[in-house]
């Protein structure tokens, strides 16, 4: 261990000692002092060689083609396309730079570009590379950025519950196209929904960050709708995330909202009158069984379900 | 050790990825480089990292994995087709009386590479920096004005990447 530690102070002191020779403010003191320190211990000049070997294996073998060149080589090397880019715009902004190794042809960005995606009915628990835990509701898509540095996803559809692992210096954060949501570690649950997402706090408190409005913190079971430049007032909220368990709980919620939640879980179309959509619903009903969910509607609501073959499905108010 | 149960798992693990998620991960390569060939190879280099990857035994879908590693080979090969173009280029600029050999073109792409890997996740401006100053010998002072920051600020930037560059030279 001893050792270990003594290189590595040889290589600080080898680096400090050229960074000064190179400096363009080297005194003949500066130069004998690195000389005494070289010659005072075999491992000192060992780093010494180390660095040496490091340089002119590398920028060494560049002098020829580069040395004092401004071309595009060499804005190439200084400046890195930026990743972010490359990746999340699904390839398709490398692709138009290269050209040739990629065909230019544009292809519509749907599911098959996203990085995780869940179908109709379907809901699905996944591992993140820093090991939290995604859950994505069913007709969900997220695009995912993990760095050495960043940990985070891009909700491009549906919903999703994080469970962060807690403990890591990077936030976690949830990206939607209104703002994001950052969590040290709290699990949340993250809607988007066409004007606005949804962002409810299932533990601790996490940050909720419209793009252009004041950022806000939300509670353990409270929730927020929020836009590009707004915020609703915090409200609780928890159970908007009970979809996870397969259930839809409902409290004085518009059945326009009830309705949007049951067609993930069905192939068909679900389609609700304006004048249906707006009537309260209170109750539970099973995602996963969503015909009993219907029926349980039109028990307690005054509407009519009627369905026509299994691709189409009308709700409307019962006629009186 | 892992514990032999364990192993077999991750046996049972690698065999159902290799039949469930190798064609949707084709696919999706497929999607964003548009040749079949390269999706092939990032695909192959995505399951031998995923085996490599204590994270593995415990993840509940590896498909997020999956993609991640998948992702960085994407940029990386990305990156390694962005400076061959560079240096063709530059070929070109320079015309007949610059012409190395096969071999000198591979040591220098290759070399290109390494650097560019060396200075991974350094800032443009540290890049420049220590370009300037242990390509070009330029000064400290030279490079702040260049740069448009201080020289203590010049100092750190070439000092992180002496760092990267110790570090990744052999002990002699």
């Amino acid at each position: 261990m001893s050792r270990e530690r003594a290189t590595t102070d040889a290589g600080d002191r080898a680096i400090g000692f050229w960074l000064k020779l190179t400096s363009g403010e080297a005194t003949d003191a500066d130069r004998s002092a690195c000389a005494a320190w070289r010659a005072a211990d075999p491992t000192h000049e060992r780093a010494w060689a180390r660095l040496q070997q490091g340089l002119s294996n590398s920028v060494g073998r560049l002098e020829a083609v580069m040395k004092n060149e401004r071309h595009a080589l060499r804005r190439t090397l200084v400046r890195p396309t930026r990743r972010r880019m490359l990746l999340n715009a699904a390839g398709l902004v490398g692709a138009a730079a290269t050209g040739a190794w990629v065909a230019n042809r544009v292809s519509p960005l749907s599911n098959l570009v996203a990085d995780l995606g869940t179908a109709t009915g379907e809901r699905r628990e996944f591992t993140l590379p820093d090991g939290s835990l995604l859950t994505l509701d069913a007709r969900s898509r997220v695009d995912l950025e993990f760095t050495a540095q960043t940990r985070s996803v891009r909700l491009l559809e549906g919903a999703l519950v994080v469970q962060p692992r807690a403990g890591l210096p990077a936030l976690f954060d949830v990206h939607t196209p209104h703002g994001q949501v950052r969590s040290a570690g709290a699990g949340c649950m993250v809607r988007l929904e066409p004007q606005a997402s949804v962002a409810v706090a299932l533990q601790n408190s996490i940050e909720v960050l419209p793009r252009e409005a004041e950022r806000l913190t939300l509670a353990f079971g409270e929730g927020v709708r929020f836009g590009n430049a707004w915020a609703d007032r915090p409200q609780p909220m928890q159970d908007a995330a009970s979809w996870r368990e397969g259930w839809l709980k409902a409290r004085d919620q518009p059945l326009g909202e009830i309705a949007a939640a049951l067609g993930r879980y069905r192939t068909g179309l679900l389609r609700v009158s304006p004048r249906a959509s707006a009537l309260a619903v209170s109750g539970l009903y099973p995602l996963d069984d969503t015909d009993r969910a219907l029926s349980a509607l039109e028990h307690t609501l005054p509407i009519t379900v009627s369905r026509y073959t299994r691709w189409l499905t009308l709700i409307d108010v019962r006629p009186a | 050790m892992l514990p032999r149960s364990t192993l077999t798992s991750d046996q049972h693990l690698l065999a159902r990825i290799y039949t469930e998620d190798r064609p949707w991960l084709l696919g999706r390569l497929y999607t964003r480089l548009r040749n079949m060939e390269d999706a092939e190879d990032v695909a192959g280099d995505t399951f031998v990292q995923l085996i490599q990857n204590p994270m593995l035994a415990s993840a509940r879908e590896p498909r997020a994995l999956i993609i991640t590693i998948a992702k960085r080979l994407i940029w990386k090969l990305w990156r390694r087709r962005e400076l061959e173009t560079a240096w063709f280029e530059s070929l070109l600029d320079k015309g007949e009386q610059f012409a190395p050999s096969p071999q000198e073109q591979l040591i220098i792409l290759q070399t290109l590479h390494q650097v560019d890997q060396m200075l991974d996740g350094l800032s443009a401006k540290a890049r420049a920096a220590f370009l300037y100053s242990q390509l070009d010998g330029l000064t400290h002072k030279e490079i702040a004005v260049a740069l448009g920051v201080s020289v203590s600020m010049v100092r750190q930037y070439i000092s992180q990447a002496l760092q990267r560059c110790y570090a990744l030279a052999e002990a002699p």
